[in-house]
């Protein structure tokens, strides 16, 4: 006989306490199913700690072509864009800000301020086997930053060679290649991947200025496994990504758009509440009502380049790890490297930042009884250099900079109750921070398995993130001579949930319950003025009230016929916070998700509705202290409309090799622009990108071709 | 909270304190509610026969090399095969020639649900590995089970074993 009887304990922890710092799929000749999702939506895996996977088929099916679009529009976890000429996307779980959502490459944490802000675009899905999602701090050992949770990318290892070929083409000029190829050897697979993405710039409302970032995206990556190399089982991936984006200003042409300076290349009467000229807007003035004696209009003359931001990305990352059979248990080391470089131009602005990071493991799981306990250390070392200048020229070389680094250590048990009926997990680590001093972090979690399809999942758990620049929160504001840094203490998060799921054969649900509690918000004032020299100023503070967010959702999954599936689901969230620029962006109250699955012989499809709930515009955007205004003077709206988005895909097999497939996301052309401009205006006149509600891209049509080998 | 949040925190809570399994489910009839790509089949709506359950996914190698052992003990007839994929028809579509030519009938080839987790549990696999074989008697009760890879010598002794209960 081949292979081993797992023993309960072992097979039990590797699965559900290890997390991603200690999983592995492979135990021998045993593949641990992990409970992952083969469904259409998220599903809990098998873990204490719940967590929601999404396999490569359900990416595909979405017809993602990048992380952002493929974690977008599910229950708890979706895609914030946080300026309408630059795109900056961050990952957002449990409605918390972007940079509290840590993504892991392989259980490595790689990402970090600057990396974080356009890089999650550049993360390539190609070999990508599943993307676990766990939301709450504490949701990972190895990332206590992860104050929303995090999202692990897991690499897949190759069982044969494999030859596969994606070429897509869709609207606004779209295209995107994808090719992957493996090679299996005695012992060990080898694995590269290229990506080709490219979409043009879009402008619904005619102003000339985009809501869409166009962009060219090239990414390359090797991977490599080796299953026994002194006992140990090694994986490793490196990835290179190029990437040049420009919103604002229409079309590609970067060194023309940086050097028209002057002049108005815009239309700022059209789109809706547009202004009465096109050669600027108005400004209602101090009473902050139009059509009274102090209006003014301004004048628009900074030509193309005021008005643009073009951001060029060089990245390098490296992650591998290694895991041994040690004593009874595993030894596992880690290690993680990148470089990251980012080349930016913002509305006349120069910003040149190159980051990098680091990060060591050394950690093992060992059985002390009927407890298996976890031990490690890690090293994490990261940091920012950056060049700029101010719109007129004054150099602000290195405002941003800092160097953090964190030692820390970490130690965890787990132990099962009545008969395996309840699972405890209790951890505590410890992070000497170079800036920050000592921050201790404790979690606990607790599996409590009613019967075989009903469970409960409890969490408390508490993280801790040292801020990192401005840059993560407001990139827009660089033309500042100084930063004043008046931080004293690091972000601390304490969540609770509850998840309760049940799967059946037919049926499967999950609820959850969420509280975030974070204290000591990072915030930023970019409106401050030097006393002594008058030149503007941004001061780097930290929230006197803790920020609080509350939410559940509760999605339901029916298996209505052997080829069609329906999952129905819906979100509710409440905020609490006082102080404007601790949740900078507007975030719905509620939103609900339908979404049909269809599959059967060669067929393939996917319908998806999301609906989302309107957005306290004047609570987020603190009207009350910054009243927002179009460009013909008129009040934006204190609350957003609620809308539908609708996603449809198909696909058809021919044969074994090749596929076509077809998609249409946002079917009913919606788009913010359509209601009101992304753009404002305020008293004074000066203008911003950040109105931000709905899509900022209508109907997008796109098809291709698939061939595997 | 807003009430709608107690509401759902009522629903989801509800059920937790009084869904509590009884210590010998194992002993009990199995059952499951799968479907092979056309209709359900539900276990037990079968005729009554010694069954051989195997759950298994294309991507897991010991589960594709027991696979033909488990195609021949089908085709022998003593004894009904069930394999049930824990991926979608299309993943398991991508699977060798060799290994689609194992699920034709006699074998009875199913796919499980999105979410496996209960159904594993259910046929004494709640850590979730793979490949999981359990042998069930004419009144659909587990009287063998194995995770990891099984060979002809396993099914015979425990088949053997399960006649004579």
């Amino acid at each position: 006989m081949q292979g081993f009887d797992p023993k309960p304990l072992s097979l039990a922890v590797l699965l559900a306490f290890a997390g991603p710092a200690l999983a592995d799929k492979q135990l021998g000749e045993i593949t641990v199913n992990s409970g992952k999702s083969v469904g259409a939506r998220p599903v809990l895996r098998d873990e204490i700690i719940a967590t929601e996977s999404l396999g490569a088929r359900e990416l595909e099916k979405t017809g993602a072509t990048m992380l952002t679009e493929a974690l977008d529009k599910r229950p708890g976890i979706s895609v914030q864009t946080e300026c309408s000429i630059c795109n900056v996307r961050n990952v957002v779980l449990n409605n918390l800000p972007g940079r509290y959502t840590t993504l892991l490459i392989d259980g490595i944490p790689i990402f970090s301020s600057v990396s974080a802000a356009y890089g999650l675009d550049s993360v390539s899905l190609g070999g990508v086997e599943r993307i676990d999602i766990s939301r709450g701090a504490g949701t990972s050992l190895i990332a206590p930053e992860a104050l929303a949770g995090s999202v692990n990318m897991v690499t897949r290892r190759p069982a044969a060679h494999e030859f596969k070929a994606v070429q897509q083409f869709g609207s606004y000029g779209h295209r995107n290649t994808d090719l992957f190829g493996a090679r299996v050897f005695d012992g060990g697979a080898l694995t590269a991947n290229l990506n080709y993405n490219t979409h043009d710039t879009v402008d619904a409302d005619g102003n000339k200025v985009s809501e869409y970032t166009g962009y060219q995206r090239k990414l390359g990556g090797v991977g490599f496994f080796l299953d026994d190399i002194g006992g140990f089982d090694i994986r490793g991936r490196l990835d290179i990504v190029d990437e040049k984006r420009m919103g604002g200003a229409m079309g590609d042409n970067y060194s023309k758009v940086k050097a028209d300076e002057t002049g108005n290349p815009f239309r700022w009467s059209r789109g809706k509440n547009g202004s009465p000229s096109d050669a600027g807007w108005v400004a209602v003035g101090a009473d902050g009502v139009v059509g009274t004696g102090d209006d003014s209009f301004v004048n628009y003359n900074d030509g193309l380049g005021g008005m643009s931001e073009i951001i060029f990305t060089d990245r390098q990352q490296f992650v591998s790890s290694a895991t041994r059979k040690l004593g009874d248990g595993t030894l596992r080391l880690a290690v993680g490297l990148a470089r990251h470089k980012q080349d930016s131009y913002y509305e006349h602005s120069i910003y040149k930042a190159k980051q990098t990071q680091y990060y060591l493991e050394a950690s093992t799981q060992q059985p002390i009884g009927a407890t298996l306990v976890t031990g490690g250390v890690t090293y994490r070392y990261e940091d920012l250099k950056s060049r700029g200048a101010m719109a007129n020229g004054t150099p602000n070389n290195g405002i941003d900079n800092y160097e953090y680094k964190t030692p820390g250590l970490f130690l965890q048990a787990y132990h099962a109750f009545l008969d395996g009926d309840v699972e405890v997990n209790a951890s505590v680590r410890y992070d000497d921070h170079n800036v920050f001093g000592g921050i201790t972090s404790p979690r606990v979690n607790l599996l409590w398995n009613h019967s075989h399809e009903l469970n409960s999942r409890f969490a408390l758990g508490r993280g801790f993130r040292a801020p990192t620049s401005f840059f993560e929160q407001d990139h827009g504001i660089l033309d500042t001579s100084r930063i004043v840094r008046e931080i004293k203490e690091a972000e601390i998060s304490d969540n609770a949930s509850y998840a309760l799921s049940y799967a059946g054969d037919r049926l499967a649900w999950v609820g959850s319950l969420n509280y975030n509690r974070i204290k000591n918000m990072a915030l930023l004032d970019s409106g401050a003025t030097d006393p002594l020299s008058g030149l503007p100023i941004t001061v780097f503070t930290s929230a006197r009230k803790p920020v609080t967010v509350v939410g559940g959702d509760l999605t339901v999954t029916y298996k209505l016929t052997p080829t069609l599936e329906t999952t129905v689901a819906a979100e509710r969230f409440s905020y609490h916070f006082s102080e404007a620029g601790t949740l900078a962006f507007a975030r719905p109250e509620a939103r609900a998700y339908l979404r049909l699955d269809y599959e059967s012989g060669p067929w393939s499809a996917m319908a998806r509705g999301t609906w989302t709930g309107p957005m306290d515009l004047k609570k987020f955007y603190d009207y009350a202290n910054n009243p927002r205004y179009n460009f013909d003077g008129t009040r934006k709206m204190d609350k957003s409309p609620s809308y539908w988005t609708v996603d449809l895909r198909g696909e058809y097999r021919l044969d074994k090799r090749w596929s076509l497939f077809l998609g249409v996301d946002n079917l009913t052309d919606f788009k913010q622009s359509d209601k009101e401009s992304m753009l404002w205006v305020d008293r004074d006149g000066a203008i911003d990108v950040t109105q931000i509600w709905g899509p900022n891209r209508g109907r997008f049509v796109y098809g291709g071709v698939k061939f595997a080998l | 909270m807003p009430r709608s949040l107690l509401l759902l925190a009522l629903l989801t809570l509800t059920p937790a304190v009084f869904a509590v399994d009884g210590p010998s489910t194992a002993k009990m009839p199995l059952d499951f509610e799968l479907s092979d790509g056309h209709r359900f089949v539900t276990l037990a709506a079968l005729p009554a026969l010694p069954t051989v359950v195997n759950f298994w996914r294309a991507d897991c190698p010991p589960c594709v090399r027991e696979m033909p052992e488990l195609a021949a003990l089908a085709r022998a007839g003593q004894v009904r095969v069930i394999t049930v994929a824990l991926q979608r028809p299309a993943e398991t579509a991508a699977a060798p020639a060799a290994i689609q030519a194992a699920l034709q009938p006699p074998l009875l080839s199913l796919h499980g649900p999105g979410e496996p987790r209960g159904l594993l549990a259910r046929f004494g696999n709640r850590a979730g590995a793979l490949p999981h074989t359990v042998i069930l008697d004419t009144g659909r009760r587990a009287c063998a089970q194995h995770t990891g890879e099984i060979n002809r010598r396993w099914l015979a002794e425990a088949l053997a074993n399960c006649s004579k209960t």
